[in-house]
């Protein structure tokens, strides 16, 4: 029997390019369609799979505002069991350090868990430090980038995982924490049944004071690292187009290659 | 003033430093002249003693060296346990890890653990010339939007810096400094990871993050077989194979090629987009490139919007018109 805990992120749809709204210097969320982040999809289905192979349960947490119940619902529509919303006016604006802070501190709270399974990044912020920071705040074992999971016993995990030179198979102690490659699996659809009892479904709502994290260390405030400035990049323009026969835009093409020096 | 200088976490395997250690160098040589400060690389494994002379010549002043079997294979665990207690005893005003795999995790978890401001998969850095603080520039939603990011109360600065964003120095093997030997006291006994194996891919193949030229295919190659195109391409130019999430989900090619928002983040100098018609998507995983050369059937593709050159073809008919060429030119330099 596992318990299983997997952290997941509501952002905004990924075929949006997001804007700023030019008062606040903040990425426009309101009335923006949203999704569950991709890896994140793949956290949440290497959790039903290991439950569905050696019982147990799988609650899916996020940390935001109200509207983030629909990404936990979109969690248990794929056949996870209890989900968890951490929310508190407080912890807007928190950094990875303070978004990691407050989770371990929810963890703590409505744990024990066995496993606790990210996505390798939110595709919003593409940080990868929230897998890290939990593991960092809980001092348990992280393995990060897997793209299988091999065995579980009572007390292990072995997994594969991705680095920059090849793969590597690691053996961690329990409790740990992963964070997931894509191609660790593919997530399944929600089911109509699930989609409905999750649509049902009580979502407990932790704040601060409930977990015990500490409003000075959370926030925009409390958080180390901070927003200087948010800008669009200068637009990428098009350059010249090259149009004729193949032999001959072929033989141009290689000469612009070799112009730019870089063989 | 930074007292304690820009510390520099060099990533190396087998005895092998990633190119993003050489960027960081440099970039962090810039820095300390600014702040008029020094250079320390901190290199963790085993058997790596020559790669303290490489630091040095690339741009530091002097070299931690960890040393240790223990180090050998990566470990999140071991390398944050040793890294830390560096940073506690030194107080490293600023110090810079790659945004590769291991580093990430590894500045991840030291961040939380010591209280640590991190901003990662930084792309430019500089010196606020009021505060002094370290300015971190860093893409976010995709490369949509940018970030400048500041840590103003915690020491050291950090922050993981993407391969290829940033200039290494031609390096000078006249140049000296200190190598400090850190004695390594891990017990095997407090650590909770074991490495029971390791898969190294072949030496002679280029990660897609680290290439300087990549050649790419999409949904317009029309199958699996286009590819072999692809990779002559690559090949023959000493680059890397990339490819669309389309010809990815086809089966075409192995996801550890694909290249976008779900895929990899590149910066090359060159990037040839073959049969790729530009998705938003795939365009946030390479629009940094210097050099964008698009070939599409298709003279209404989003991607001429962003191509330096874009090359109206059949690409079935134009890649090996391509090849021959550089075969022949190639050859006679």
């Amino acid at each position: 029997m596992m318990n299983i805990l997997v952290c997941v992120k509501q952002v905004q749809d990924n075929a949006i390019i997001p804007k700023l709204d030019s008062n606040t210097n903040r990425v426009i969320k309101d009335g923006i369609e949203t999704m569950m982040s991709p890896f994140d999809q793949n956290a949440v289905e290497a959790g039903i799979q290991l439950v569905e192979t050696h019982g147990g349960e799988v609650t899916v947490i996020t940390l935001g505002d109200d509207t983030c119940r629909n990404v936990l619902k979109l969690g248990l529509s794929m056949g996870a069991d209890n989900a968890i919303l951490v929310s508190d006016n407080a912890l807007e604006e928190s950094d990875n350090w303070a978004t990691s802070y407050a989770l371990a501190k929810a963890i703590q709270h409505a744990g024990p868990y066995d496993l606790i399974i990210c996505g390798k990044q939110a595709i919003d912020s593409d940080s990868a430090q929230v897998a890290t920071g939990i593991a960092g705040h809980m001092d348990i074992p992280v393995v990060t980038y897997i793209n299988s999971i091999i065995e579980v016993t009572d007390s292990k995990i072995v997994v594969q995982r991705v680095s920059a030179t090849g793969e590597e198979i690691i053996e961690a102690t329990l409790p740990a924490i992963l964070s997931c490659e894509k191609t660790l699996n593919v997530p399944r659809y929600p089911t109509l049944k699930k989609t409905r009892k999750a649509n049902r479904a009580e979502i407990p709502v932790l704040d601060c004071v409930t977990i015990g994290a500490d409003i000075e260390k959370v926030g925009a405030q409390g958080s180390p690292s901070k927003i200087l400035k948010l800008y669009t990049p200068e637009p990428r323009q098009s350059g010249e187009v090259i149009k004729g026969v193949a032999a001959e835009v072929a033989k141009i093409a290689v000469q612009k290659i070799l112009d730019l020096k870089v063989i | 003033m930074a007292k304690n200088g820009i510390w520099v976490c060099l990533e190396q395997t087998s005895g092998k430093l990633a190119s993003v250690s050489f960027e960081m160098l440099g970039e962090a040589r810039r820095l300390a002249d600014t702040l008029g400060t020094k250079v320390s690389a901190v290199i963790l494994g085993y058997q790596i003693e020559s790669l303290a002379q490489d630091a040095i010549a690339y741009g530091a002043d002097d070299v931690y060296l960890c040393n240790d079997e223990s180090l050998d294979l990566f470990r999140a665990e071991s390398y944050c346990t040793v890294l830390g207690g560096l940073v506690k005893e030194y107080e490293p005003e600023i110090l810079l890890m790659g945004a590769t795999n291991n580093s990430r995790t590894v500045a991840g978890k030291l961040a939380a653990k010591m209280e640590l401001g991190l901003n990662s998969g930084c792309v430019a850095l500089c010196i606020d010339p009021e505060s002094k603080l370290l300015v971190q520039t860093r893409p976010t939603y995709g490369g949509n939007i940018m970030a400048d990011m500041i840590c103003p109360q915690t020491r050291p600065q950090m922050c993981t810096i993407c391969p290829n964003a940033m200039e290494k120095l031609t390096p000078d093997s006249t140049r000296t400094g200190e190598v400090v030997v850190v004695k390594v006291e891990l017990d095997e006994g407090d650590l909770r990871t074991r490495v029971l194996e390791v898969m190294a891919k072949s030496a002679d193949k280029i990660s897609l993050t680290d290439a300087q030229i990549i050649v790419s295919g999409g949904r317009g190659l029309g199958d699996e077989k286009g590819f072999e195109l692809i990779e002559e391409l690559a090949a023959l130019l000493g680059g890397a194979v990339g490819a669309s999430r389309a010809a990815v989900d086809a089966g075409w090619i192995p996801y550890e090629h694909q290249v976008g928002q779900t895929g990899k983040t590149v910066r090359p100098k060159l990037y040839i987009a073959c049969g790729i018609s530009g998705a938003l998507q795939h365009l946030a995983g390479m629009n940094t490139a210097d050099v964008i050369i698009a070939i599409n059937k298709d003279e209404d593709a989003p991607i001429f919007g962003i191509a330096n050159y874009g090359i109206v073809g059949d690409l079935y008919d134009v890649l090996p018109i391509m090849i021959e060429e550089f075969k022949v030119t190639l050859v006679s330099v």
